[in-house]
């Protein structure tokens, strides 16, 4: 079955790399056998998105897969791990999300994103703000101007405090001059259950986590805390358009172990750059609600320092 | 709404030898996850989810589903063998399974767990797609007041836990609620309590302390005890007679429905549940000085709950599309990479899936009947072991499962740290059954007290002027009450 | 006086005021919350100094207030005193049967087992899984009363190899690995 499989995965490798990919990718990407670890545990965000991205790459270029789930630490198991026993050989990677800056900000001592290789940020996890579909407010104005008539009268549910939409919603009200109570839940599902049961005003929160909701109507997105609007929900204005530049920057992407190949981390930026349209892939982010936002080693390190300081300031502000 | 084609075929879908084949491997993959500490059902499904890519939907969920339910079971029958649970969902079961396995009738206490979980899987299978819809709605009124109130109901039952000595009882529950606080705090996401380490930044997990506390600390008790060659005198393979199942019939039938209902509400899970139901069959037993030394009620109990916590998990995955539990977010995953979209609407757009699948959680838990009851003979040649080899397999299993839980060599020390404690807490009368009360309970009891008061904008009067919540409490404080009040009365009678 | 209460009662004590003094560092509200992280753990250390003062004031008279359903059970035989007025209570009169401080081949086998656990997790990640195991499952054995050598050994060797079977090749689980060679 093994040897089948082995012998398989070498014909369709051969297609592609025949007809010769760009000079960056002389390196071969990816190896016979890849590990793709993450910090969450099995069900969590970035087990899933490892469990998709191993699957297309099964899928189309015959390599085996192991998910490996470092859980614990906030994170910060993972980290240390990636950062001190791992070979920068290209055969491991990890997935990577705000929480692997937030964690090393609030422990001393903790390997941050500087003692490993940033290899690529793929997607951008869009954060709107959604009602129940009987709540008063039809738009986001008359949201706003309900919460000025009435400080902190209105509640909004985020998944988990000290996390990226906390900062966002702290962004919003400080951008707005408006009070609202934040409402930390257990993860966006139970905030959802929480807005669906009416218990909260609205929710803070990826789309994607009331998706079937807000397709059949039972939610409603008031706006979107990106640059663009988005296309699956194309009437809710960004916040950049009411007059609030508030923006969330919610990675997702993969590290490596320090001291990479810098030929082999431009070989497997490229791969992954390439696989947006291949299935199960596409399905996964779409659904998910991700927006494709693909940066190479070098601006995505550049987009970490950023956010790093960022966060940097949000956390001494939240105790 | 009821559509018979679609039940029809559905019923055809799932009776296929290929569909069966799987549900038979699913539910033993599942026991065997169940009965090892440490390996939950996320991570069996999770392993199995690879394979299930190029079968049909309704089969991979179907396996999927089975491995859950398997599950539930084994972590009973860890509980049973070697006093500690295999799974979370098992902690309640291991207080009369134990006593029970001890005396000689190991056959009869993994035999009721068997069929006490199927009893209580396929009820809620039934339950479940009766009631699916209109229990979702019911669930959504459940909100922060009322969680805090369930929590409160269920460590009311610490007053009618067996305690020599009622300080030694408040302590041992106090301790519990103390380590739940060890971690990150929930409300500003900065650690507390965890001494500088990151091992302790997610908290402590309910499972370490509870190898600890209830494995080590039995070994450690017969190692100090001695007697090697010294087996269990009566032993017997047989399984519970017809009298013995029809006895705790009533008890199944209510702690289905209690396992249901928690179930049903995203966040609560098997373990309270089971708890809940222990408790509740205790109030309501003819026999209650039995629980704690081998009550069938007490062993029947827990394990229809729990296995019942399945179905009713399955309404909010289901009917809202949101994963009350970790495994149920990996089947959440699975199905949106078959493109389904559990909400409201899959009842309407997918119906041959779902009736499919309700279809194959009843047949999960036929399946589960035979199996298990096959099984249980060999189980229960565990405790016949001679006790050095049973005493060294039970601290290495002990250990593998802390490092099963995060791979953390941190987590073994902690749960030889918490065996040792046990060990004291035994030795000094101190009941460790309040403490891994607590610890299921703690953090659903803090986090919803404080997000109750954000809502209520710092008002105490919230968890008294919801109906649901104030009735729940109510309850609470007379089940807490109760036991007290029932021995002073029985003291006077007795002096009269 | 039941000395194991009274003194097991002044450790418990001591461990609620240390668990006050650690939460006074807790800060006392966050962003979210008015309540803030400091307030339960704070009401719980109050919770448990008032019982271990109940421990200690009732261990000093010589009272255990049982509860749950074990004042039934047949080993803790109440002597009724009085026809026990204070409803629910058994006055035990243990003080006498406080077991004096033995040292006996149990407690050795005891602190030898400890010692071998806690040896236990500092092999492993030296020797890796299969040879720490195999050493430590061996010494358990022994330890717990066997001594014939080749039963010793078949039993180490079949229970580090079951585990491993059912942890590591089953449930592919990551088992530690040698540093050492």
């Amino acid at each position: 079955m093994q040897h089948l499989r082995k012998i398989v995965s070498a014909a369709t490798l051969a297609l592609p790399f025949a007809f010769g990919m760009s000079a960056a990718q002389a390196q071969d990407w990816p190896p016979q056998s890849l590990t793709l670890a993450t910090h969450s545990s099995p069900g969590g965000g970035g087990d899933i998105m490892m469990r998709n991205l191993a699957r297309t790459l099964e899928e189309k270029f015959g390599v085996t897969t192991v998910v490996d789930n470092r859980v614990g630490g906030s994170g910060a198991v993972a980290m240390s791990w990636l950062a001190t026993q791992v070979e920068p050989d290209g055969t491991t990677l990890k997935s990577v999300t705000p929480t692997q800056l937030l964690t090393p900000l609030r422990v001393e001592g903790l390997p941050s994103y500087e003692d490993v290789t940033p290899i690529a940020r793929l997607f951008l996890d869009p954060t709107t703000l959604y009602v129940h579909d009987d709540s008063p407010y039809q738009t986001m104005e008359e949201f706003m101007d309900a919460a000025r008539a009435d400080p902190r009268g209105l509640s909004i549910g985020i998944g988990s405090a000290g996390s990226l939409d906390n900062l966002v919603l702290q962004n919003f009200m400080r951008a707005t001059d408006l009070q609202f109570r934040t409402v930390p839940h257990e993860g966006g599902g139970d905030a959802v259950v929480a807005l669906l049961g009416q218990h909260i005003d609205a929710v803070l929160l990826n789309p994607g986590q009331g998706l079937s909701h807000l397709e059949a109507g039972t939610l409603r997105i008031l706006g979107v805390f990106q640059e663009e609007r988005l296309d699956a929900f194309p009437d809710a204005p960004t916040l950049a358009e009411l007059g609030y530049p508030v923006i969330s920057n919610k990675f997702r992407g993969v590290f490596g172990p320090p001291n990479m190949d810098r030929e082999l981390l431009d070989a497997i930026a490229a791969v992954l750059a390439d696989i947006y349209d291949d299935e199960p892939w596409r399905t996964y982010w779409v659904e998910s609600s991700l927006n494709p936002a693909f940066l190479g080693p070098d601006e995505f390190k550049a987009n970490l320092d950023i956010a790093n300081e960022e966060f940097r300031e949000f956390l001494a502000g939240l105790n | 709404m009821i559509e018979v084609a679609a039940i029809g075929e559905a019923f055809l879908n799932v009776i296929t030898p290929y569909t069966l084949f799987f549900l038979v491997l699913g539910v033993v993959l599942g026991i065997v996850a169940g009965i090892l500490p440490g390996i939950n059902g996320a991570i069996g499904i999770s392993l199995i989810l690879p394979f299930t890519f190029g079968m049909d939907p309704a089969t991979a969920l179907i396996m999927m589903l089975g491995l859950w339910g398997g599950q539930n079971f084994g972590g009973g029958v860890t509980a049973a063998l070697i006093h500690t649970p295999g799974a979370a969902s098992g902690a309640a079961t291991l207080f009369d399974s134990y006593p029970l396995a001890q005396q000689g009738h190991a056959g009869k206490a993994l035999g009721l767990i068997c069929i006490a979980s199927a009893v209580g899987w396929f009820l809620s299978t039934i339950l479940l797609a009766v009631t699916a819809l209109p229990l979702a709605a019911f669930a959504l009124r459940f909100s922060a007041a009322e969680y805090f109130a369930v929590g409160i109901f269920g460590l009311s039952m610490v007053a009618s836990l067996a305690t020599k000595n009622i300080f030694k009882g408040a302590l041992a529950t106090l301790l519990g609620l103390l380590v739940v606080t060890i971690g990150t705090d929930p409300f500003s996401g900065m650690p507390r309590f965890t001494f500088g380490r990151f091992e302790l930044m997610n908290g402590i997990s309910f499972l370490i302390v509870m190898i600890g506390v209830f494995a080590v600390a039995e070994v450690l008790v017969q190692i100090q005890k001695g007697g090697a060659t010294e087996k269990i005198a009566a032993y017997s393979r047989a399984l519970p007679s017809w009298a013995e199942i029809r006895s705790v019939v009533p008890t199944m039938l209510r702690s289905t429905g209690i396992g249901m209902a928690v179930g049903a509400a995203p966040g609560a899970g098997g373990s309270i549940a089971a708890f809940i139901a222990y408790n509740e069959a205790k109030r309501f037993s003819k026999k209650p000085d039995e629980f704690g030394r081998g009550s069938l009620e007490g062993v029947a109990a827990p394990e229809s709950a729990n296995n019942a916590t399945e179905g009713g998990a399955m309404v909010p995955l289901l009917a809202l599309g949101i994963p009350g539990s970790g495994a149920a977010a990996v089947i959440l995953a699975a199905m949106i990479l078959y493109g389904l979209r559990p909400g409201p609407q899959i009842f309407t757009q997918e119906p041959v899936l779902v009736y499919s699948l309700f279809f194959g959680l009843a047949l999960g838990a036929v399946v589960l009947l035979i199996v298990g009851l096959l099984l249980t003979p060999w189980l229960a040649m565990v405790v016949r072991i001679p006790k050095p080899y049973l005493l060294t397999g039970i601290a290495g299993v002990s250990f593998m499962a802390a490092l099963a839980i995060t791979g953390l060599m941190f987590d073994v020390r902690l749960v030889l740290l918490f065996g040792v404690l046990g060990y004291i807490m035994r030795k000094l009368d101190f009941p460790p059954a309040p403490m891994i009360l607590a610890l299921v309970l703690g953090f659903m009891i803090e986090t919803n007290m404080r997000r109750a008061l954000i809502l209520s904008d710092g008002d105490w009067s919230i968890f008294v002027t919801r109906p649901i919540s104030a009735t729940i409490l109510a309850v609470a404080v007379l089940s807490f009450v109760y036991p007290m009040l029932r021995s002073v009365i029985r003291a006077r009678r007795a002096a009269a | 006086m039941i000395r194991s209460n009274v003194v097991s009662g002044f450790v418990c004590l001591g461990f609620g005021a240390y668990v006050w003094w650690l939460a006074q560092a807790v800060p006392p509200m966050t962003l979210t919350d008015n309540l803030g992280g400091r307030f339960f753990p704070q009401l719980i250390s109050i919770g448990f100094m008032i019982a271990s003062l109940g421990l200690i004031i009732t261990g000093f008279f010589g009272i255990e207030i049982s509860g749950g359903t074990v004042a039934q059970d047949k080993s803790v035989q109440p002597r009724a005193e009085g026809g026990d007025a204070a409803g629910g209570r058994t006055v035990e009169q243990k003080a006498a049967e406080a077991p004096a401080p033995r040292f006996g081949a149990g407690e050795v086998r005891l602190l030898a087992f400890v010692a071998t656990m806690l040896a236990y997790t500092f092999l492993l990640p030296l020797l890796g899984y299969v040879v720490a195991s195999a050493l430590t499952f061996a010494v358990m054995i022994v330890i717990a009363g066997e001594r014939r050598p080749l039963r010793v050994a078949l039993g180490a060797v079949a229970i580090t190899m079951m585990l491993y079977a059912l942890f590591g090749v089953v449930f592919n689980m990551r088992l530690p690995v040698a540093s050492l060679y």
